[in-house]
């Protein structure tokens, strides 16, 4: 068994024509949070997508807990404990929050246990417990991210996605997302995140990458990401 | 005025509305998942007539049992036409923007193959056959226990179609599939299972519904547009998409066009029926159930 739970080898990937990802080669190591940074439209969500199986590559590998995914479908994907958290959420809108729940635990693997799974989000998200019979849509944006949260964790992921966890919050529900997710971590899952906020990112993840243009341009532990002078003046705005 | 308080009316009304609610949310439990239009699901039911109709007349089979044939064979023909077309119509994402009207093209050509192929099979005339006939009076209506048996057998599926899409794991992830694709693909919804699994339901469900029309009313080949033409207008009325809503919308409109047709006549059907259509597209293009919600893709 390696140390790597995710690694993407040469990956390019896009939309169609439309060229994304360029021989991206990452590595997300077991038990760590690992950050993905980069200006708009450098590719983090495409990268996102392609890890989940939301569309294909176009050359290259993905492993998983040394297996090769690279051809399954994200069914199969979340099977294995690829769990995404997207980018705009996409909860089930008209679903109530117990059902988008338990959608979440729709996989065989956690099926059966889809009652204790809900309890244990309920109580980890008191205020999706005081909204739990209430639509996915009238939820506030804070609220909906939690749940996509939730959602994601109902299936038990060993990899938790998180695309921008904290778009549209406010601070004080941005430091509440940031804490569960150190939470979950704890718990012995491996985190994968892209985050906007920089700063606070890199202070609680163990490594990073950076992303421009589709293609990885610097790499290391998130210390040493966070003091590159590049990095401090694109990223950080210092 | 006497016709239309008889109970007789409404009791007409509720076999033809129970059959365009299953129909009809077949229709839109299709649409809902794959945004495809088939324009052949009238012709499902048609098939499934057809079924009885042979079983019946060929063997003594009791249309009660060959239901469960006439869903077979609506099912299996589903199941080849999803793997064997609308799977290579969805397969390249660049074929997928254009899968919608690719779909159309696909359906309309299979309405006329079976259209057709039914005439050229079995002639253009019309049939029918005697089963359970017989009249029975309830209070002051009247009605033939063949359309009796449909009313309650109808019923019974609607309810169970209800308790299949609330209760039950599929029928969440139909519900969920409706609602946005690719968060269905997130929670590990092998979406393209979901796909066929609607396709063949949707198919058992008309013909299913024509299995039961064929004990009370003459079939012949084209008798499947008129249910296809209701069960849009229906699933228009009752919300693109809103399962539960086409339920209600079918029996709704059974009940527009039963008693419209005992005030107009029977000539004014089909103005009847497109005049709800207009109605609710002008007033409430979303349907009458629900919130502000128009499919999105
Ligand atoms: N569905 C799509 N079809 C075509 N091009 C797309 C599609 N989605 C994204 N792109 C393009 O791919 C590139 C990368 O987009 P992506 O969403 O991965 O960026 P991002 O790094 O997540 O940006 P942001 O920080 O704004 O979320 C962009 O140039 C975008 O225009
Ligand atoms: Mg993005």
């Amino acid at each position: 068994m390696t140390d790597a739970l995710l690694e993407l080898k040469q990956v390019s990937a896009g939309y169609g024509e439309v060229k994304v990802l360029q021989n991206v080669s990452l590595t997300v190591r077991r038990g760590s949070i690992t950050a993905l940074i980069g200006a708009n439209g450098a590719g983090k969500t495409t990268l996102m997508r392609v890890v989940s199986g939301l569309i294909p590559v176009s050359a290259g590998t993905l492993g998983f807990d040394g297996a090769d995914i690279t051809r399954e479908p994200s069914s199969v994907r979340v099977e294995r404990g690829i769990s995404l958290v997207p980018e705009g959420r996409l909860i089930f809108p008209e679903f109530s929050v117990e059902e988008n729940l338990k959608i979440g635990a729709y996989i065989k693997r956690v099926r059966g246990r889809q009652g204790e799974l809900s309890k244990q989000m309920l109580g980890l998200f008191p205020r999706l417990e005081e909204r739990r019979s209430q639509a996915g849509q009238t939820l506030s944006g804070g609220e909906q991210q939690m749940l996509a949260i939730a959602r994601a964790l109902m299936a038990e992921p060993r990899l938790l996605l998180l695309d921008e966890p904290s778009l549209g919050l406010a601070p004080q529900v941005v430091a509440q997302v940031f804490e569960k997710i150190q939470e979950v971590r704890a718990k012995g899952v491996t985190v994968f995140i892209v985050e906007q906020d920089v700063r606070s990112t890199l202070s609680f993840a163990d490594y990073a990458y950076v992303i421009e243009n589709g293609s990885l341009q610097m790499e290391g532990s998130a210390e040493s990401v966070r003091e590159n002078p590049k990095v401090k003046e694109s990223y950080l705005g210092l | 005025m006497d016709v239309l308080l008889s109970g007789q009316l409404l009791i007409a009304a509720l076999v033809t509305g129970s059959i365009y609610a299953l129909v009809a949310v077949g229709l839109n439990l299709i649409y809902g998942t794959m945004r495809m239009l088939n324009v052949a699901h009238g012709d499902l039911a048609m098939i499934g007539a057809y079924v009885a109709f042979w079983m019946f007349t060929l063997f003594g089979l009791s249309p009660f049992l060959s239901l469960f044939l006439a869903m077979a064979l609506s099912a299996l023909l589903a199941a080849i036409f999803y793997q064997f077309i609308f799977k290579r119509v969805m397969a390249s994402s660049k074929l997928l923007d254009r899968a919608e009207a690719n779909s159309l093209l696909v359906f309309f050509g299979i309405a006329v193959i079976l259209q057709n192929g039914t005439a050229a099979l079995f002639t253009t005339n019309p049939r029918g056959f005697q089963y359970l006939d017989q009249v029975l009076q309830i209070g002051n209506a009247a009605i033939t226990a063949n359309r009796l048996a449909t009313l309650i057998l109808s019923l019974i599926l609607v309810v169970a179609v209800v308790a299949f899409f609330r209760f039950t794991l599929v029928g969440l992830a139909l519900r969920a599939l409706i609602q946005d694709r690719t968060a269905s693909q997130i929670v590990g919804i092998n979406i393209e299972r979901i796909f066929l699994y609607s396709f063949m339901l949707g198919f058992a469900l008309s013909g299913l519904a024509g299995g039961l029309v064929s004990m009370y009313e003459q079939i012949w080949p084209f008798m499947g547009f008129p249910y296809t033409i209701a069960a849009f207008v229906i699933i228009i009325l009752g919300g693109l998409g809103n399962l539960f809503g086409s339920l209600a919308a079918g029996m709704i409109l059974g009940v527009l066009e039963t008693f419209g047709i005992a005030i107009t006549g029977p000539n004014f059907r089909s103005i009847l029926i497109y005049g709800v259509l207009i109605l609710v597209l002008l007033l409430r293009p979303q349907g009458l159930f629900g919130g502000k919600r128009v499919v999105a893709r």
